[in-house]
């Protein structure tokens, strides 16, 4: 990038939020995926640019238009699958200073940025008696501009209050060729028939960037908790799937870890050895009285598949212990072993949750290179999600850290292939393109491609991300 | 007990990515990181970011001013190690930095020009300001301490004074009433005639042969004075004792001096009056609170005061947000969003608080001057614990 580019750049954003500093440079270039940043293999940005509201973000569009560079919008470059790693050189956009937020309790709704992190919504939604309907597992610096991106409500069911964008009533947007455009209502209905806010919340970042979200407040509702254990990971997949045929009301959270993964997790948060692989789940009420007879219901069906032992958790602190196991499992895994995590997300269907479960029991035996990485399976088991995790030694060299990523996404791949789903909390490209093509076949995704040049005739934003164009 | 790591460039080198390796940029880490709230959104200045930069720096052979300014920046409160350790990942992310900064050195990359000058008094003088040797214990003038030189003085407590309340005009009146309050619960102690700097500034800015120099020398004067206990004015130099010195400072009691004062409050060693009524909040020192966990002592001092009404902040304790003055920072000056001490002024304002208490030198004087710019000198003063305690023996 000329050094013209860059002082017109620097115009657009003020001298204080552009940067070629080799270090910004590359910690904009990292993600968690267990192997780093190298020269050999990625890419570093030309400059990172922080615009402040939507008008510089459509001047620098209309610069990286002209000059055909790309621009790769960033937020906390927490994806798990390499959306967050820039595949060509071009311009980061860090959406970190479009972070507003305003709680319009009388119109019913509230309206961020996309740099607004999904913890301080939420924390400031919760202080008014609202709720966000929006929990990944990243939520302490996840933002909302990525939320919007993968159109994901990270650990909670969908089966029980849907994704984000039942909830997104308008966006304001920056096109790829700098046109901003406003979309769907300041009312609390949202627009019958033609809504363009479906092009832009799930859209894997390709057709423009979102600078405001109307999202309806969503009262707050009373929680119940209840836990139960298994002898086998089998029984907890009959169990959950009895949930759905049994109408039990699905809960908000429904967390499965396998007995190993339960032991580690309940030994780090100070609880005793549990008697088994355990699934432990939230309830939504408007009482606490419902919320429980909801948690009831659910271990009435639970207790038909030889539980070791269920339960309501009335106590808060066990509650927050049990869960504060399952928050922070990833990393209790990882200091146990000395080792990073890697993992796929495993989405079954309802029928095949058992045969699912019981083969990913053996999932370690899936390549040769995971022989002898210390396997663990766990996952959103309401939602019908695993994540069954590897333990990858420190001492392992870049190379093959890379090699074991790709295995798992084509084991991932090959799995939800034959199950007939798809990723349900991660975005659809970066490491799943090929995924994307096998399950809904070339056709479809050159219609993607298609869609993309409307909106992004030079393919400046995300350039590299859909493959081809 | 942590030793300090000494050894080349490339002994620091391995130790760095040992630590930084264990790290998997999920960067939870942003979200307690003073630095980061203030800073605009850069990611380099952002907790894990900082420690990254390090370690791609040493990857990809980048040692140099750039990086020097990054790693200056943290204010190593440990508040990013908290929520690492909260969510089992345990990083020792300050470590790395602190050995980062001993990297720079090794490599012959300077200090920022302040922090070179403070460097350079600490050589010369014994203090990170340029003042001279003779006025170190000048404050203590008139107050009828003991000043020990000798060992046939013959007295074990050490009130070990450190340099900002030896020299800086405001916090001296800190060290004062420590020395008052001392002497009013009949405590028999000592100042010493020829007290040097606890080689914290050198420690914290990475150079660690004077820190070295300084350790020995102090830890020989307190052996040689048969000193066996140790009560210190800045959190500060109390982490730089307990961690960082030689093994030899193993057999002497360290303590701060809130610690101490809250046993002497417990045992009604000293007598405490009614004050009239104010309400006070108390600000959480990072090098006391988030390094050494003494979060109660200073709580109980002011609880034990009748009058007293202690108030919390939203942020408190291990959540405690940093004053912007540690790591080396009260001898830089970064271009910043907004100053720390200013946010938390605000925030110590929320409460209705009368007062902001704290519990270091740095941070008086870092809340003193946010008041001052806040235009909130006739809503809020600051003040120490010390001084809050003595002014309750008095009344």
């Amino acid at each position: 990038m000329g050094e013209s580019i860059y002082d017109r750049l620097k115009n657009i954003v003020g001298e204080k939020n552009i940067s070629d500093n080799f270090f910004e440079l590359v910690n904009n270039s990292l993600d968690p995926l267990p192997y780093d940043f190298d020269l050999d293999n990625d890419v570093l940005p030309y400059a990172v640019v922080k615009p402040k509201d939507e008008k510089e973000i459509s001047e620098i569009f209309r610069l990286a238009n002209q000059e055909n560079i790309a621009v790769y919008p960033r937020g906390s470059g927490t994806s798990l699958t390499g959306s967050a790693r820039a595949p060509e050189r071009g311009i980061i956009l860090n959406t970190g200073r479009i972070d507003f937020l305003e709680i319009h309790t009388d119109e019913g709704y509230f309206e961020c940025g996309p740099g607004a992190t999904v913890d301080a919504v939420d924390t400031a939604l919760s202080r008014k008696g609202f709720f966000l309907p929006v929990y990944p597992g990243s939520r302490l610096v996840a933002t909302m501009g990525g939320m919007m991106a993968g159109n994901t409500s990270g650990h909670i069911i969908d089966a029980c209050i849907g994704k984000p964008a039942d909830y997104v009533l308008g966006l304001h947007v920056v096109l790829p060729t700098g046109g901003i455009l406003e979309t769907g209502s300041k009312g609390l209905r949202k627009p019958a028939g033609t809504d363009l806010t479906k092009f832009f919340v799930g859209n894997d970042g390709l057709t423009g960037i979102v600078t405001k979200i109307r999202m309806r407040l969503v009262p707050a509702r009373k929680r119940a908790f209840g836990i139960a254990y298994y002898h086998e990971p089998e029984s907890v997949a009959k169990a959950v799937v009895r949930m759905y045929r049994e109408k039990a009301p699905a809960p908000l959270f429904m967390e499965f870890m396998d007995r190993a993964t339960t032991t580690i997790g309940f030994e780090h948060a100070g609880l005793s050895v549990p008697p088994g692989c355990s699934i432990f789940f939230a309830s939504f009420g408007p009482t606490t009285e419902i919320a429980s007879e909801n948690v009831q219901r659910l271990l009435d069906v639970m207790g038909k598949e030889d539980p070791i032992q269920v339960e309501e958790i009335k106590d808060l602190e066990e509650w927050l212990k049990i869960w504060t196991a399952r928050e922070v499992i990833i990393a209790s895994l990882m200091q146990k072993h000395d080792g990073y995590f890697s993992g796929p997300e495993i989405v079954s269907t309802l029928s095949k949750l058992v045969e699912c479960i019981k083969e990913l029991e053996h999932y370690g035996e899936k390549a040769p290179i995971f022989k002898g990485l210390p396997f663990y399976l766990l996952g959103h088991i309401g939602a019908l999600t695993f994540h069954p995790t590897l333990i990858v030694p420190r001492d392992w060299d870049n190379e093959r850290r890379r090699r074991l990523v790709d295995a798992e996404f084509e084991i991932e791949s090959e799995m939800n292939l034959r199950y007939g789903t798809c990723g349900g909390e991660w975005l659809q490209f970066g490491k799943r393109t090929q995924f994307f093509k096998k399950r809904y076949g070339v056709g479809a995704y050159n219609l993607i491609k298609q869609i993309k040049r409307v909106f992004d005739p030079k393919d400046i934003l995300n350039r590299g991300v859909l493959e081809g164009l | 007990m942590m030793a300090v790591e000494f050894g080349d460039a490339d002994i620091l080198k391995e130790k760095i990515l040992g630590i930084v390796s264990k790290c998997v940029r999920c960067r939870f880490c942003f979200s307690q990181c003073p630095v980061y709230e203030v800073s605009d959104k850069w990611v380099v200045q952002g907790a894990s970011g900082i420690t990254q930069s390090l370690y791609y720096g040493i990857k990809l052979n980048k040692i140099d001013e750039i990086l020097r300014d990054i790693l200056m920046r943290c204010t190593t409160c440990r508040s990013c190690e908290i929520l690492c350790e909260r969510i089992m990942a345990a990083v020792s992310l300050v470590d790395a930095i602190r050995m980062g900064r001993a990297l720079l050195f090794e490599e012959g990359i300077n200090p920022i020009r302040e922090q070179q000058k403070a460097l350079e008094s600490l050589q010369v003088f014994g203090n990170p300001y340029g003042m001279p040797t003779s006025k170190r214990t000048a404050w203590a003038e008139g107050r009828g301490l003991k000043k020990l030189a000798d060992p046939t003085d013959n007295i074990s407590t050490l009130y070990y004074v450190g340099c900002t309340p030896s020299y800086d005009s405001r916090v001296q009146a800190v060290a004062g009433s420590i020395a008052t309050v001392l002497q009013k619960g009949d405590i028999s102690f000592g100042i010493l005639e020829n007290e040097k700097c606890s080689g914290d500034p050198a420690l914290v800015m990475g150079e660690l042969g004077l820190f070295q120099m300084l350790a020995e020398q102090n830890l020989n004067q307190f052996k040689h004075m048969n000193i066996q206990t140790i009560i210190a004015t800045s959190p500060h130099d109390l982490n730089c004792f307990l961690k960082y010195y030689p093994q030899g400072i193993k057999t002497i009691e360290l303590k701060h001096y809130t610690e101490f004062f809250a046993d002497l409050v417990e045992q009604k060693r000293v007598p405490i009056r009614k004050v009239s009524k104010k309400r006070v909040t108390y600000h959480d020192p990072c090098y006391l609170g988030k390094h050494n966990q003494i979060y109660e002592a200073p709580r109980k001092i002011l609880e034990a005061i009748p009058g007293i009404e202690l108030v919390e902040m939203e942020r408190n304790r291990q959540n405690s947000l940093c004053c912007g003055g540690g790591g080396g920072r009260m001898w830089a000056d970064f271009e910043e969003k907004e100053h720390l001490a200013e946010i938390r002024v605000l925030e110590a304002l929320e409460t209705g608080a009368e007062v902001l208490a704290t519990a270091c030198p740095f941070c008086l004087i870092n809340f003193e001057d946010a008041v001052k710019v806040l235009d909130k000198e006739d809503t809020i003063m600051v003040k120490d614990i010390a001084e809050i305690l003595l002014e309750a023996m008095h009344s």
